[in-house]
């Protein structure tokens, strides 16, 4: 390994930090926003996303790349939410009440994510879109239809005026930064949701613990090859339900710790956005479809949030238009994932190429410099 | 027996159940007080209109390249080709064929590099395709706001820059292939002779381009790869093709699309056309490495009929609109069902 | 929660997982009640007006504070809220004419999401002082009195920031 080539590896693979980082010091001037503003934004923001990016963590783990299906654990953190509301129980216990109603819907619901993906393996991401959309359509028909005719809704305020189905925004207030406000730090003029920032650390050491118990370690062994772990005694098919099981119910507990810091509802598209904004933090952090770690997930948050409250002002001064600013930071949302997911795919395309060429290289000149012959075919290649 | 068992497997339980299930609400219509003359003239009218996009999916299913979640771009070069052809201000018939004349070389041209990134990364192009797709369209919104389009009818008035979200096509080519030779029967029923040529037309080049030389070439890349290598095909250069072709006919198909609907829809609007033409072929019976014509044709009508008779039918019947909620289960679910099927491979 | 079937398990430790499952389900149940009792939110009107039938009457100027939430003023036909959670509370009355403190303590039923609390009934010692109020009783008393609209009304309608995921309200 040569100096140049490591440096290569290094840009190819933190390519997308580093242009994160350059856009968003470039946009900061223009926007003219006070260094103190802005964190105390990125604090806020990472407060109320970073628990939903953390879910992300076990289905990479298990090999199953992004889990777009981490909306449906969402939903279900919603719909706890409403009957939260419904039933009017405030401040943090209306919280855990959402949680424990969530929690029974998003194990369901990460059971048959997990099933459906067991059938589509290699499309995992696909698929976990599509079902996150398919789900979307369950849940409007329940949130739209079955509750308040079905389900007695005993808070007519929150019931449309025909007499059922969810009204379009629900207010949250009794539930609003109740999970925040339990205890806020004030520490040189910032504000810190201490009691969330504490649950995010937990969920931290969790996953730290959980990576190394025995579930933990088959699931890194079935992310590595299934075949192999199969032949290992493996039950493949159960760990990865396992995995989305998991991140369905964190995404639930997530979805429901962001909204409390949102407090409003968006009832029918809250979630639509859910797994797109995890997964691009994810991404900007540096992660990739099979490498992701805790760290990445905090970069990720603090890089792409910056950038979302930058870019609009920014656009607004450069352009003259807000829209431009607004369609920018989404374009570069999409676009960060799209790159990520192409550098991904062409790497793992380069290794095993390189891997075939180092094999043939072995066996055509053993003891000479292997190093050197292999960077001259991977150029040719 | 056993026939009809394969057969059914073959077709998929799922299609079977939409096609009873709109079979029904075509038995249901008049009872509802649903006219169905005005019904299956919206069926053949909305068959028409997007038929040609569905048709767009087949070369990159043929060639391997699974369901065109990229589509996004055919539609992007679709509008800047409509946009175009009113800022020109051509009318009529000429103003239609030119929408579609200027979009071609935009549409060669992202489908070339569309192809060249996806050739980068076989085995991942569904989800790729569906974000570059997405990342396009913000990168187009911008787009849409600082071109230097000036035509009045296109512009936002009171900045006098900046495109519109919907354009109105009324005074350029406002269904000018709906009613091309369209054959009126009552007060209803209105037969759009033009527009279905047209479709028959785009599929019937398609036909016959899969039985040429290169369009079986592709298919054999799309089939097996390593084989179609092997005989010396040019499998890069064939999926390459099949790209292309697939963006292309993504752009005649807004553009067939604008005529009849009347408005150019720009900024976010391609994004939601998407998943409704890959729901389409799948409805009719394609898979994600095999389609044909008797999918596109099926599968557009099928999913046309069903959106069309689900908000008149089933609000007469129930008295809401739940029309939007059957349109998500049913197409998600389609997709669905197609990506978890187990796949026959010919290895 | 979804240990491996075992087949070896024996009647002992299968008896014995079924009751630390069935256990579990009584404490998540149980967690769930208690976040009901304990968060269960719920409105007091504090009325400070005449009776229809001059049972009894207005006071003339007091403070009156729920909990330990900050007190207020009231004056004669004066009605004001305050939102409480969980059922037992205590009110606190101080009239500022013989500067007399009255403290009682009281209970809201589970259900009931607005009580109204006369406090002249509360001064004069005549039960009960509390009432559940209900929509149709709020409504009459529009009609009648046309309080101000702002302060009795309990529907959740939207807020006014814009929807969007990142327009986040900011506390300050």
């Amino acid at each position: 390994m040569s100096a140049r080539k490591k440096l290569s590896t290094f840009f190819s693979r933190y390519a997308v930090v580093i242009i994160f980082v350059i856009i968003t010091l470039i946009a900061i001037p223009p926007s003219g926003l006070s260094i103190k503003y802005i964190l105390q934004e990125i604090i806020t923001r990472l407060g109320r996303n970073s628990f939903l990016v953390l879910a992300l963590l076990l289905p990479i783990y298990a090999g199953m790349g992004l889990n777009f299906g981490m909306t449906l654990g969402a939903m279900a953190g919603q719909v706890g939410l409403i009957f939260a509301v419904n039933y009017g129980i405030s401040n943090w216990q209306g919280l855990v009440f959402a949680l424990l109603v969530g929690l029974p819907i998003s194990v369901l619901l990460g059971y048959v994510c997990g099933l459906v993906m067991n059938r589509a393996k290699g499309r995992e991401m696909v698929t976990g879109y599509i079902l996150a959309f398919f789900i979307n359509g369950i849940y409007q028909f329940f949130v739209m239809y079955m509750l308040g005719s079905v389900i007695p809704m005993g808070n007519k305020s929150i019931v449309l005026s025909r007499g059922y189905g969810i009204r379009n925004t629900l207010n949250l207030e009794s539930v609003r930064q109740s999970l925040d406000n339990i205890v806020m730090l004030r520490v040189g003029g910032f504000s810190i949701p201490l009691v969330t920032f504490i649950v995010i650390a937990l969920l931290c050491v969790f996953v730290v613990w959980f990576k190394k118990t025995k579930l933990g370690q088959d699931m890194r062994a079935v992310g590595q090859d299934m075949a192999v772990a199969e032949a290992a005694g493996i039950p493949v098919e159960k760990t990865r339900i396992v995995a989305i099981i998991i991140s369905t119910v964190l995404a639930c507990a997530g979805q429901i710790i962001f909204l409390q810091n949102m407090g409003n509802l968006a009832t029918y598209n809250a979630h639509d956005q859910t797994g797109f904004f995890a997964v691009a933090a994810i991404l900007v952090g540096g992660a990739s479809v099979t490498h992701a770690s805790i760290a990445n997930v905090f970069l990720g948050v603090t890089l792409l949030h910056a950038m979302f409250v930058v870019s609009p002002l920014a656009g607004q001064k450069l352009f003259g238009s807000a829209m431009i600013g607004e369609y920018f930071r989404q374009f570069i949302g999409y676009g960060v994932i799209a790159i990520s997911l192409v550098l991904y795919a062409w790497r793992t395309r380069k290794a095993a190429a390189e891997a075939r060429l180092s094999l043939r290289g072995a066996q055509n000149g053993p003891g000479k410099g292997n190093g050197k012959p292999a960077v001259g075919n991977g150029g040719q290649a | 027996m056993r026939n009809f068992k394969t057969f059914i497997q073959d077709f998929g339980w799922p299609r079977i159940i939409i096609f009873f299930f709109l079979v029904a609400l075509f038995i249901m219509a008049p009872f509802v007080g649903v006219r169905l003359d005005a019904s299956f003239s919206d069926v053949l009218n909305r068959f028409g209109q997007n038929a040609i996009m569905v048709l767009a999916m087949v070369p990159m299913i043929q060639s391997g390249c699974g369901l065109n979640f990229g589509l996004a771009l055919g539609l992007v070069a679709g509008l800047l080709g409509a946009t175009l052809s009113l800022q020109l201000e051509l009318h009529g018939m000429l103003g239609f064929l030119g929408a579609i004349v200027l979009a071609t070389p935009f549409s060669i041209i992202f489908g070339w590099f569309y192809a060249k990134l996806l050739n980068k990364v076989k085995g991942e192009e569904m989800t790729i395709a569906m974000y570059v797709g997405f990342s396009f369209i913000m990168f187009m919104c911008i787009m849409w706001l600082i071109l230097p389009y000036n035509n009045p009818t296109m512009v936002w008035g009171y900045a006098g820059k900046g495109l519109r979200t919907t354009i109105s096509v009324e005074n350029y080519w406002l269904k000018i292939l709906n009613n091309f030779l369209a054959i009126k029967i009552g007060q209803f029923f209105v037969f759009p002779t033009g527009l279905l040529l047209f479709v028959a037309l785009f599929a019937f080049l398609m036909w016959l381009f899969l039985r040429s030389k290169t369009g079986t070439a592709m298919t054999a890349v799309g089939s097996n790869p390593d084989f179609a290598r092997a005989s010396g095909v040019d499998v890069d250069k064939m999926r390459t093709i099949s790209v292309i072709i697939s963006t292309f006919l993504g752009a005649v198909g807004i553009i067939v699309y604008e005529q009849s609907f009347g408005f150019i829809q720009l900024y976010t609007a391609p994004s939601p056309m998407v998943f409704p033409a890959v729901a389409a072929i799948l409805i009719g019976g394609a898979s994600i490495n095999k389609a044909s014509m008797v999918n596109v044709l099926v599968g557009t009508i099928l999913f046309q009929g069903l959106l069309t008779m689900t908000p008149s039918v089933i609000n007469s019947l129930l008295q809401t609109d739940m029309s939007e909620v059957i349109r998500i289960i049913v197409s998600n679910g389609m997709i669905l069902y197609a990506l978890t099927r187990k796949i026959k491979v010919s290895k | 929660m979804n240990g491996t079937a075992n087949a070896k398990g024996a009647p002992n430790t299968k008896t014995r997982r079924l009751l630390i499952r069935g256990a579990l389900l009584v404490v998540y149940v149980l967690i769930m009640v208690l976040m009901i009792y304990s968060g269960r939110r719920h409105t007091i009107l504090i009325d400070n007006k005449d009776a229809a039938d001059g049972s009894y009457s207005a006071i003339n100027g007091m403070e009156v504070s729920i909990d330990k939430q900050e007190s207020s003023e009231y004056y004669p036909g004066d009605r004001d809220k305050a939102m409480v959670q969980g059922q037992k509370h205590t009110i606190k009355v101080n009239i500022f004419d013989d500067n007399k403190t009255i403290e009682k303590s009281f209970t809201v039923p589970l259900w009931s999401d607005v009580m109204i609390i006369s406090v002249p009934k509360v001064v004069a010692g005549i039960e009960p002082w509390i009432a559940p109020f209900t929509m149709a009783e709020q409504i009459q008393e529009a009609q009648e009195s046309a309080p101000p609209a702002g302060e009795t009304t309990f529907q959740s309608l939207g807020s006014m920031i814009p929807e969007g995921m990142e327009e986040a309200q900011q506390s300050p």
